[in-house]
């Protein structure tokens, strides 16, 4: 009955010269979007942590050791390839000899390993030559084919007759091809003039993974534009449709970044991985145009004379050419503690990086090994944010799980799971995952995992509360009416609508875990890898004296913690009914 | 009521062993071995390399036999809550001469004062400024101060402490001690001297573990007020032409400060926990420092000490918020 008198659609609603709208309801998450999107703070928050997170997914070409775009030669990958060659078909001609031995590895692999190697080594030299000066090299990849494919085809002899060729044109390539830069200083038999070839060293150090976040980060950038071009030209702007495509722009969302990762051939093609920066300034690496990265140094690298140098911005942080401080507390070049005269150590300055002392050299100090801290910072986001959102997924599904069984099932099972949460609410949380981090070990994954293992009672209660809210709803009875399975009542029909409170406590939890993470590696049970986090950068120097190392990263913490904690302010005002009522 | 509190009681034993069970087998299930690391210290510690020679074994299994480390973890469990219920926590692997529990007596004697210190002095701020920030709601002052405990509240515990440290501390204004709760010189010090000199070095602590607390109820304390301001009664009161004063003071105030004195039970497992970062920085030795050293050592009797004492803390801080809120609201039954 009720069915029959229902508003036409909008379609048919076209009656007389204009068209009427049809007056459509937004539906639940429609309308949080759209009260999130009014609360200018929420967005400004929302936006800070798009940038935070840039930062995190881009460190590759924000911080880093090696050139953006490098476009030159390098002598130092030729020369190491031109001494190699010899030796690498050497042992291919004595691996052809000795025949087919027995051992860990057969025989025809252990011949392809060497092939792959003068390969490689072949390529990384015809890289850098003009094509008339590649014949030798042609020809000694030609002579491996042979004897590989020989060897695969079990002729010995014929095999060993090639490995011997390749070795001949080995040696030439090493007696005949020493690498010049001058064209015009070639001597013809004896050196080769080199071409400059192009390299993006920093994209190609890139992993599978780093591309997935890259193009996760730029569609989740560009969603509002995609999202509209979507709704518009292929849902023709249909309220219906667009609310049934959800679910395929959410599976467009990781799908396409999986598609690019899965696409990515990574360093496969570098086979020598250069150090251009040293190169550059030792004259191996001449490069016609290098672009380097708005901070020129390496997570790791180290600066032999600037351990523990201040901000270079700060006047305290100036050093003479003997590598002596001119001012502030490290001044002089008596040692005050000692009476000793202090060893001076001249700050080395290497091709890309600023001036010794360049305002931007060290904007944010370095450490104990010189190592710039902005760089750290810049990488320790990476592992800092990932904490937070991982250990926020696993506890939100946990919270989830527990809590929507315990709320449909009431009787029994709700008292049992209510007493459980109310016995690990009681746990001094802090320590409990404290104990657990220091006794298990603290490894990236079981930090986040011990937070998520401790801080899912929340959750739990607030899918509980929504769970006896909903339950004896009319489309909760009729979807058990229908006799559709508890499991698909509970997780399909409910869960949907009891989603919104666990947004808002997930978006505090991120902000949460960060600050648990970077407190227990503050306190040194913390995360201990190559890259490090930001709680683990303070492990550095506890001391007053070198205010930077613990300024900087603190600043980035909290300004995520308020960015975080704004963001779920405003997610809480939309999500309040009571505001449902007045819009 | 007398029912309730006894039931509540009663629960706490179950939630006790649940805790002290879990962190037990925890512990005892992580690789790493105190016997090792006891006979180490104890044996060869000179030479440096791990030699197996049968002094070292015999001191591993004696120490295992001696912290019964050599039965099943169900049955240590037993013994452990068995000399528990007689309040022994064992001796320090490490200092064997030194028992647990007075080791613990003597840091409690530190960090109870510092956190009852905290709770009263953030209560004593967070009300009167929640309430005028309720009163004056919307005006400048308000949005400052709600900015204010916005931002407090986010601040990491360990960085507040280090910021701190540096700018009041020798390398900044230099006017306030950083270290420890006394001075070095403090046993030859005149009563007067020594309070004025604990009074200093606590300002720093005392202020790390109190302005989380202090922020959070604050904004609290200004929700709960508004929300009772926009009741019927207070419309009532004021109709009937009562001062704004009487009105805010007593019949507000009365009202709104439900919710904030149950909030007691939910700060305090945070402030045991930042006691541990709060004491660990300022190098106090309480018991967040202890439980501290005991995780860095592995010394198993003294976390599961701290860990005890700290859990039987935080349930003693829910019962008690429990009964204040039957006690302040009448509206509550329990039955």
């Amino acid at each position: 009955m009720e069915r029959a008198q229902a508003p036409a659609p909008a379609s048919v609603a076209q009656t007389g010269g204009e068209p009427v709208r049809a007056i459509q309801g937004q539906d639940y998450w429609e309308l949080v979007i759209s009260q999130v999107r009014r609360r200018k703070m929420s967005m400004f928050a929302l936006g800070v942590l798009v940038v935070l997170y840039a930062i995190a997914v881009f460190a590759p070409f924000l911080a880093n050791d090696r050139p953006l775009y490098f476009h030159g030669v390098d002598l130092q990958v030729y020369e190491k390839a031109q001494r190699e060659l010899p030796i690498t078909v050497q042992s291919l001609v004595d691996e052809v000899r000795n025949g087919d031995t027995p051992g860990a590895i057969p025989w025809t692999e252990r011949v392809e390993r060497e092939h792959s190697a003068i390969t490689h080594r072949a390529e990384a030299m015809m890289r850098q030559l003009a094509p008339g000066d590649r014949d030798l090299l042609e020809r000694l990849v030609q002579s491996v084919d042979a004897a590989r494919a020989s060897v695969r085809a079990g002729r010995t002899e014929e095999a060993q007759r090639h490995a011997a060729d390749a070795l001949e044109l080995a040696n030439a390539v090493r007696e005949g091809m020493s690498p010049v830069v001058d064209a015009s200083a070639a001597v013809p038999g004896k050196t080769v003039a080199l071409t400059p070839f192009r390299a993006f060293p920093a994209l190609s150090s890139l992993g599978r993974a780093d591309i997935f976040f890259m193009v996760l980060w730029i569609m989740i950038l560009l969603f509002p534009l995609w999202d509209r071009i979507w709704n518009r030209k292929l849902l023709g702007g249909q309220q219906h449709r667009i609310r049934r495509a959800r679910k395929h722009k959410a599976l467009a969302l990781v799908a396409l970044p999986g598609l690019c990762a899965l696409l990515w051939q990574g360093t496969a093609s570098e086979f020598y991985v250069s150090t251009y920066k040293s190169g550059l300034t030792a004259g191996t690496v001449v490069a016609k145009q290098v672009l380097f990265a708005p901070i020129p140094y390496g997570l790791a690298e180290s600066n032999e004379g600037e351990s523990f140098r201040p901000p270079t911005w700060h006047p305290t942080a100036e050093i003479d050419a003997a590598g002596y401080y001119v001012r502030g507390p490290r001044a002089g070049r008596i040692d005050r503690a000692t009476g000793i005269p202090k060893a001076g150590q001249p700050v080395i300055v290497e091709v890309g990086e600023p001036p010794a002392n360049s305002f931007r050299r060290h904007l944010l100090g370095t450490d104990s090994l010189g190592r710039d801290i902005a760089t750290r910072l810049i990488w320790g986001a990476r592992i800092s944010l990932a904490v937070g959102l991982v250990s926020t997924l696993i506890f939100v599904l946990i919270g989830t799980v527990i809590g929507s069984i315990a709320g449909y099932y009431s009787g029994r099972t709700d008292m049992l799971i209510s007493r459980l949460i109310e016995i690990v609410q009681t746990f001094p949380v802090f320590f409990l995952i404290l104990i657990m981090v220091a006794f298990v070990g603290p490894s990236i994954l079981n930090i986040m995992i011990v937070i998520g293992l401790v801080s899912w009672t929340g959750v739990a209660r607030l899918v509980r509360g929504e769970y006896i809210r909903l339950r004896e709803q009319d489309f909760v009875v009729a979807s058990r009416a229908l006799g559709v399975s508890p499991a698909r009542t509970i997780f399909r029909h409910i869960l949907p609508n009891a989603m919104g409170p666990v947004l808002v406590a997930a978006t505090f939890g991120v902000a949460t875990g960060i600050l648990i993470e970077s407190t227990l590696s503050f306190l040194g049970f913390g995360i201990k890898l190559p890259i490090p986090s930001w709680g683990s950068l303070f492990i550095e120097s506890r001391s007053a004296e070198h205010w930077w190392i613990q300024v900087y990263p603190g600043v980035l913490i909290f300004l995520t913690v308020v960015m975080y904690n704004l963001f779920g302010e405003g997610v809480r005002d939309a999500l309040d009914p009571r505001l449902k009522v007045t819009h | 009521m007398a029912s309730y509190i006894f039931r509540r009681v009663l629960l706490m034993f179950p939630t006790m062993i649940g805790i002290t069970l879990l962190l037990f087998a925890i512990m005892r299930l992580a690789p790493g071995d105190p016997a090792a690391l006891a006979a180490g210290a104890v044996g060869d510690a000179g030479s440096g390399s791990l030699q197996t020679s049968t002094n070292v074994e015999d001191a591993v299994t004696k120490f295992r036999k001696r912290y019964k480390l050599d039965e099943p973890i169900l049955v240590q469990y037993v013994f452990w809550l068995k000399s528990v219920a007689q309040l022994d926590f064992g001796n320090e692997f490490f200092r064997p001469h030194v028992a647990v529990r007075d080791e613990l007596w003597e840091r409690l004697k530190v960090t109870v004062p510092l956190s009852l210190v905290s709770v009263i002095l953030s209560y004593l701020i967070a009300v009167p400024l929640g309430i005028f920030s309720a009163v004056k709601r919307g005006t400048f002052l308000d949005n400052v101060l709600t900015v204010l405990t916005f931002l407090l509240f986010s601040l990491p515990t360990f960085w507040a402490g280090l910021m701190l440290i540096i700018l009041f501390g020798a390398t900044g204004l230099d006017i306030l001690p950083v270290l420890g709760l006394h001075d070095k010189d403090a046993a030859n010090f005149t009563s007067w001297q020594y309070t004025k000199d604990l009074i200093l070095h606590a300002i720093l602590p005392v202020a790390c573990l109190t302005y989380g607390s202090f922020a959070y109820l604050s904004r609290q304390m200004r929700v709960g007020m508004l929300d009772v301001i926009r009741q019927d009664f207070i419309r009532t009161a004021r109709a009937k032409g009562l001062a704004e004063k009487v009105v805010i003071l007593k019949h507000a105030l009365r009202n709104s400060l439900i919710p904030v004195v149950t909030l007691f039970a939910s700060i305090l497992p945070t402030l045991i926990g930042g006691s541990v970062v709060v004491e660990t920085i300022f190098t106090i030795p309480g018991m967040g420092l202890y439980a501290f050293e005991g995780l860095v050592q592995r010394d198993y009797n003294v976390v599961m000490a701290t860990v005890t004492a700290s859990a039987l803390m935080t349930l003693v801080g829910f019962l008690v918020s429990d009964i204040t809120y039957a006690l302040v609201d009448p509206r509550i039954a329990y039955d």
